[in-house]
């Protein structure tokens, strides 16, 4: 059955306190720690943060925390500019990107971070996304072709073809989305869930790729595709303003083509 | 401990190749029972008082009597094709899951002929 309480060893307890060293110019931050090394409970710490000297993302806030005040807090991180994906998490109950998610948006309340929902967690926030990442992977994220293009020429693509890859080609893969969905968390060992969907679309309406018929039948599936019931939480949450809801309506769409409707 | 790699988790069992048909009925299913739905909500609102025999009577007329019987097998239909979606999205112990499928289906069943029964009984009984 669906779990709908955390295990025992997963609650989360209250975890340390750690004072701003100095300005009156402070944000509490309440982040979520847990390590596999000490048997411990998860806990949540706060960090009060001086603003002053902080930079002006959530993610300007974690590295000031992890330089000055606890090394041991972990999370990823590396653009710092929205492009990489690697600092998704959750952050006052909206999954989203630390490093695009400014602090002066919650007005000086309170910032909660947690690691994206609903995923194993490595430690602290980082989450566990290797089925994510394989799923992705089953989906043959590259161009397939049979046809045998001249050497000396590219395969070519109108201005209208290219459009269609527009709200498609600009996906992160960040997982916000994936980890935002219901159904994902429900069925996630079976559901490819938004952001590998979007990306499938992303080949599906790629005026050069040659197996759309063979992509469609391998996603037509109670579970692959059919999971969803356009919650649509991961249109809601993606950082990068996109679709995927509207991605996966239109693989429906197709599937319903591929059978004369 | 598993040495399966993390592909072929992904993977699994593969595609079933189904489940558009699923998906359409329980659509078009969904676009039959507004109209149906309609027609039966303002037909038993149009009795001036809503007693057994004025409903009997209504139901007596031929085409109240097909519309309303329509209703019945659609949403019988159509709430056996939500529930297979609920099961399978919560219920992920296999038997209880093959059960309580198997029992939807049979409560399907029983629901349209009852329907049939009970208005076919009243058209011509």
């Amino acid at each position: 059955m669906a779990e709908f309480r955390l295990p025992k060893n997963s609650r989360i307890k209250k975890g340390q306190h750690f004072a701003a060293s100095g300005g009156g110019n402070t944000t509490t931050f309440k982040v979520y720690r847990w390590s596999p090394d000490d048997g411990e409970n998860p806990r949540t710490d706060t960090y009060e943060v001086d603003l002053d000297q902080c930079g002006p993302m959530v993610l300007d806030a974690l590295i000031k925390i992890k330089d000055e005040m606890d090394a041991t807090l972990t999370f990823r991180r590396s653009c710092r500019e929205g492009i990489c994906g690697s600092c998704a998490m959750n952050i006052n109950g909206t999954n989203t990107l630390a490093c695009t998610t400014s602090i002066k948006q919650f007005k000086g309340k309170q910032i909660s971070v947690y690691p994206l929902p609903h995923m194993e967690v490595i430690k602290d926030l980082v989450p566990d996304l290797t089925h994510f990442y394989a799923q992705y992977a089953s989906i043959k994220p590259w161009m397939q072709t049979d046809s045998v293009p001249l050497p000396d020429k590219e395969r070519l693509q109108s201005i209208e073809d290219r459009e269609k890859l527009d709200g498609l080609y600009e996906c992160i893969l960040c997982a916000c989305c994936q980890t935002s969905c219901p159904s994902y968390w429900w069925n996630g060992d079976r559901y490819l869930g938004p952001a590998v969907l979007l990306q499938s679309y992303r080949w599906l309406v790629d005026s050069r790729d040659e197996y759309t018929g063979e992509r469609l039948e391998d996603l037509e599936d109670p579970f692959k595709v059919y999971r969803c019931h356009t919650i649509m939480n991961c249109a809601n949450t993606c950082p990068k303003g996109l679709n995927p809801g509207k991605a996966i309506g239109e693989i429906k769409k197709m599937i319903a083509q591929r059978h004369a409707l | 401990m598993s040495f399966q790699s993390d592909m072929a988790k992904a993977k699994g069992l593969g595609s079933a190749k189904h489940g558009f048909g699923h998906w359409w009925m329980q659509r078009m299913s969904a676009v039959l029972l507004i109209p149906t739905g309609l027609y039966l909500l303002f037909g038993l609102a149009s009795l001036e008082v809503i007693s057994a025999a004025n409903v009997q009577a209504w139901l007596s007329h031929p085409i109240q009597a097909g519309i309303t019987l329509l209703f019945v097998v659609t949403g019988s239909y159509h709430g056996a094709l939500g529930i297979q979606v609920v099961l399978e999205d919560y219920v992920h112990h296999h038997a209880l899951n093959l059960t309580l499928q198997y029992l939807t289906k049979i409560l399907m069943i029983v629901m349209i002929m009852a329907g049939v029964f009970a208005i076919f009984t009243l058209l011509f009984g």
